[in-house]
């Protein structure tokens, strides 16, 4: 293993905010650590980048010790929520940052930062000040300065929550493409699963200071280890079925006929999203959202009875 | 998430190297020492009569000077009210309206601010005099200009500017959009200035006056050199120290001044709490013709009376330097200027030295205590806090009677150097650059930091990079604040004055009282003209490194401040 969170705990005052968190990341694999606000993941990253240190436990990065180490000692990079580029500098001068301290000579660390700026897509940027940037642009130079030093992890705290929805999108691919090119292992925080599910190679879904589920994917979509999950991936229809058991069901695995196999329910709403219409469907007091393809938004009115039917295989079932 | 908790557990100080917690001793240190020690020794000294504790010259006091104590409270109110309406109207024409010459209005302001305090005096007795240009000479009026009217004319005029720039910022502070809901839900503009833009500025307003009133109270030149036989409890408190040597009276007499200050105090950190100099807060802005037309026509009026008033006063002082016998012989001369130099030299150098040192001493000791005071938030920092605080409001007086008392023992040799005087500037000016390095510090994006140690930089880097670069536009506010009032001050320090350490400020005050007015000018403009320089050099620097904000922003900021 890469690099290994053992049994990390920390604690604010009277809240545990990581509790036994064990992890392992291979080398050159990118890894998100996703859940919903105050689960703990970004208290878990910021405990890998030196900034917090850890009640118990230990972190192995390539086969050292690096828990008592500070931030300015570890082989670690941030790309910090804010970017945290520094204002009085210009954009050159915040990527080569880092490079004073490993004793790089000034000429050389200038066409590194011009070559790294090249290659994170703002040739020619580097005499800007940080304010001229737009959003986009300064998540490129934090990359850029994260990269630069060649860490042996790179962490990223929710590099893209200050972005519009579209520039989302496009970034995460940056990102990504980014992180393949340079081969460097990533720990990636979000609260995101769409974000989370696209670009990493495997996701560690949080819930109260621990893990719940670690897999590729398309196993934590697609087989979700609890309740908890099932509704924080994705959205996820809860269903009892006849034996007692509860199931979960993504909105696109659901069925919609008007007669025929399956449970009983009557349309109360629909909302039009472009690719899909998404139907909600009340199940005695239970509601069902299911989303049928295609721009045919007048299938069924309001007040109409249908049926809800789902593959088997489709369903995930719910233990507890 | 978890980012605001981090940077709590980062403040704990585990980062923080042994050497700054003995610097932070050091800074705290010197504030118990040099600001409530004095506070302490001056309370004592008035209630100890032959070393017992007792009341009696409090009792005195509040009934042998009932007159004292009825007009320095007539003077102090009247003084209020005509300065904070004028303040009011600057403020109002600067924010509220489109009229022209803001700007011409917003250098008059900057002037008064930093002109010595008594020069209105000097220009009262040449304009209005018994000899005054206007009153004589244009006028040919006999009339005695000594007295109530007076002092309440000139200091309104001198304050105007302070209440000014608070009601000014209070004023910007407002979201401009809650002006625009009022004018869409239909009220107009009558209703909107009385039910929504004056209420969000009370706060200012009340500052404004408090403080005016509690200036007005010390002022203890104004009353001496145009009262005539009017006389007021600062007055005599000045006279009992210096003429009588009685320095227990002087200091009951001081004291009594501080009781109003104190709730003043009060107020103003409760506003201070909550508005910062440097404002990152992006309000909106918006049409500025918010102000009914009635209103607006006597905003007008009112301003420009003042502007005029100002322009004639400064113009009577310029050239009041260099005319031979202002009122008798109004013929060019560039004697007073020489006799300055030849006579004077010393005091104009020895003020300009002090006035850098305090400055330079204030500006770094502010950050630096801002930086502590920012992370540790034990019982023992908010009361560091707090009594840095203090002297913003006390008295001139009462700090400088203060220093006397507490200091008395030290060896005459040292007293030779100015430290008390240096010292006496830095700790009354210290409040503002605390505020100011906290106000910078409050905007400093925590993880720049992490940033630093992140990329490979220790705590060292962490302060080179970036805490000092990012907090040299407070240093500079703050420079520029205590160079100025060191330079222009009197009121505190004229206690601590030797003959060693004689600042041109005592000298144009005893050439005032001689009834030299060559020379007072001559005087007068050299600080003026001191103090101007230093701080447009120094906005410029300032405005430099700012990269948004403009102008009349900073101007505001700093003279809030102040």
């Amino acid at each position: 293993m890469y690099l290994r969170l053992e049994r990390l705990d920390k604690k604010f005052e009277a809240t545990e905010a990581v509790r036994e968190l064990s992890l392992d990341i291979e080398r050159g694999e990118m890894l998100s650590l996703l859940g919903p606000s105050g689960c703990g993941k970004t208290t878990t990253l910021r405990m890998v980048g030196g900034f917090l240190r850890p009640d118990g436990g230990r972190i192995v990065l390539d086969g050292e010790d690096i828990t008592a180490l500070p931030p300015e000692r570890r082989p670690t990079a941030t790309v910090f929520q804010s970017y945290a580029l520094f204002p009085h500098m210009t954009v050159l001068r915040n990527v080569i940052y880092g490079l004073k301290f490993r004793k790089i000579p000034r000429e050389e660390a200038l066409s590194a930062g011009r070559a790294m700026l090249e290659k994170v897509g703002l040739p020619g940027a580097g005499g800007k000040t940080i304010d001229q940037l737009s959003g986009g642009e300064q998540q490129r130079v934090a990359l850029a300065r994260a990269l630069i030093v060649r860490p042996k992890v790179l962490l990223l705290d929710e590099p893209l929550s200050n972005l519009d929805a579209k520039l989302r999108v496009r970034m995460r691919g940056e990102i990504r493409r980014l992180q393949r090119e340079f081969g460097i292992t990533a720990l990636y925080v979000t609260h995101d699963q769409e974000e989370a599910l696209a670009l990493s190679d495997r996701v560690a879904v949080m819930e109260g200071g621990r893990i719940v589920q670690t897999g590729a994917p398309q196993e934590v979509y697609g087989a979700a280890a609890n309740g908890f999950v099932a509704d924080f991936i994705g959205r996820s229809n809860i269903l009892v079925l006849e034996d007692g058991s509860r199931v979960a069901v993504h909105p696109e695995d659901i069925r919609l006929s008007s007669g025929g196999e399956g449970i009983e329910g009557v349309v109360f709403d629909r909302q039009f999203k472009g690719a899909v219409v998404t139907w909600f469907v009340d199940t005695g007091g239970r509601t069902v959202e299911a989303d049928v393809p295609g721009r045919s938004g007048d299938a069924w009115r309001t007040g109409e009875r249908v049926r809800i039917s789902f593959e088997r295989e489709s369903a995930t079932i719910l233990r507890e | 998430m978890a980012l605001k908790q981090s940077s709590s557990a980062h403040s704990k100080g585990a980062f923080l190297p042994d050497a700054s917690s003995v610097l932070y001793a050091l800074l705290a240190g010197g504030v118990l020492v040099f600001i409530l020690w004095p506070t302490v020794a001056i309370l004592k000294e008035s209630v100890l009569v032959d070393g017992a504790f007792s009341l009696e010259r409090y009792r005195d006091l509040l009934t042998g000077n009932r007159t004292l104590l009825k007009n320095s409270l007539f003077i102090g109110w009247w003084t209020t009210v005509v300065a904070v309406s004028i303040g009011l109207c600057c403020a109002l024409y600067v924010t509220r309206t489109s009229f022209r010459g803001k700007r011409a209005v917003l250098g008059v302001l900057l002037l008064t601010l930093i002109a010595p305090p008594f020069v209105s005096s000097l220009s009262y007795i040449m304009l209005f005099g018994r000899r005054g240009l206007v009153t004589w000479r244009l006028l040919g009026l006999r009339w005695n200009p000594y007295g109530a009217h007076g002092i309440v004319l000139m200091e309104s005029v001198g304050l105007a500017a302070v209440a000014a720039f608070l009601i000014m910022a209070v004023l910007r502070g407002i979201d401009r959009s809650l002006e625009q809901a009022s004018f869409d839900l239909g009220a107009g503009r009558w209703e909107t200035l009385l039910r929504v833009t004056l209420p969000l500025a009370r706060l200012g307003i009340v500052t404004a006056a408090l403080i005016v009133f509690i200036r007005s109270l010390s002022d203890f030149g104004t009353p001496m050199f145009i009262g005539g036989n009017y006389n007021v409890l600062a007055t005599q408190a000045y006279m009992t120290a210096m003429g009588s040597f009685d320095l227990p009276k002087a200091a009951a007499i001081s004291t009594l001044l501080v009781v109003p200050a104190f709730f003043v105090f009060l107020v103003y950190r409760k506003l201070m709490a909550g508005a910062p100099l440097f404002s990152s807060k992006s309000v909106a802005s918006g049409e500025e013709r918010s102000l009914p037309g009635a209103v607006r026509w006597f905003v007008f009026a009112v301003v420009w009376s003042f502007v005029l008033f100002e322009a004639m006063k400064y113009g009577a002082i310029f050239c009041g330097a260099f005319v031979r016998t202002w009122g008798v012989d109004f013929s060019f001369t560039l004697h007073h200027l020489k006799t300055l130099q030849l006579t004077k030299l010393d005091s104009l150098l020895r003020s300009v030295r002090y006035a850098f040192a305090a400055a330079l001493i204030t500006g770094a000791m502010g950050v630096v205590l801002a930086r502590f005071l920012g992370r540790r938030a034990t019982l023992f920092s908010r009361a560091v806090d707090f009594i840095a605080d203090l002297p913003f409001i006390l008295p001139g007086p009462f700090f400088g009677i203060a220093y006397l008392l507490a200091f008395n023992r030290l060896p005459e040799a040292f007293l030779g150097t100015g430290f008390l005087i240096v010292a006496n500037c830095v700790y009354r000016q210290l409040s503002l650059g605390i505020k100011s390095g906290v106000s910078v510090l409050g905007q400093i994006n925590p993880e720049l930091e992490d940033a630093v140690r992140d990329q490979g930089g220790g705590s060292l880097a962490v302060l080179r990079d970036v805490i000092g670069p990012l907090l040299a536009p407070a240093f500079l506010v703050s420079f520029i604040n205590t160079f100025t009032f060191t330079m222009t001050t009197i009121g505190g320090i004229i206690f601590l004055i030797t003959p060693y350490t004689k600042v041109l400020t005592a000298e144009m005050f005893d050439a005032i009282q001689s009834g030299d007015i060559g020379a007072s000018s001559v005087m007068a403009s050299v600080i003026i003209l001191v103090a101007m320089t230093v701080n447009v050099t120094f906005s410029w620097l300032l405005l430099k490194r700012r990269t948004k904000g403009s102008e009349a922003e900073y101007v505001s900021s700093v003279g809030a401040a102040r």
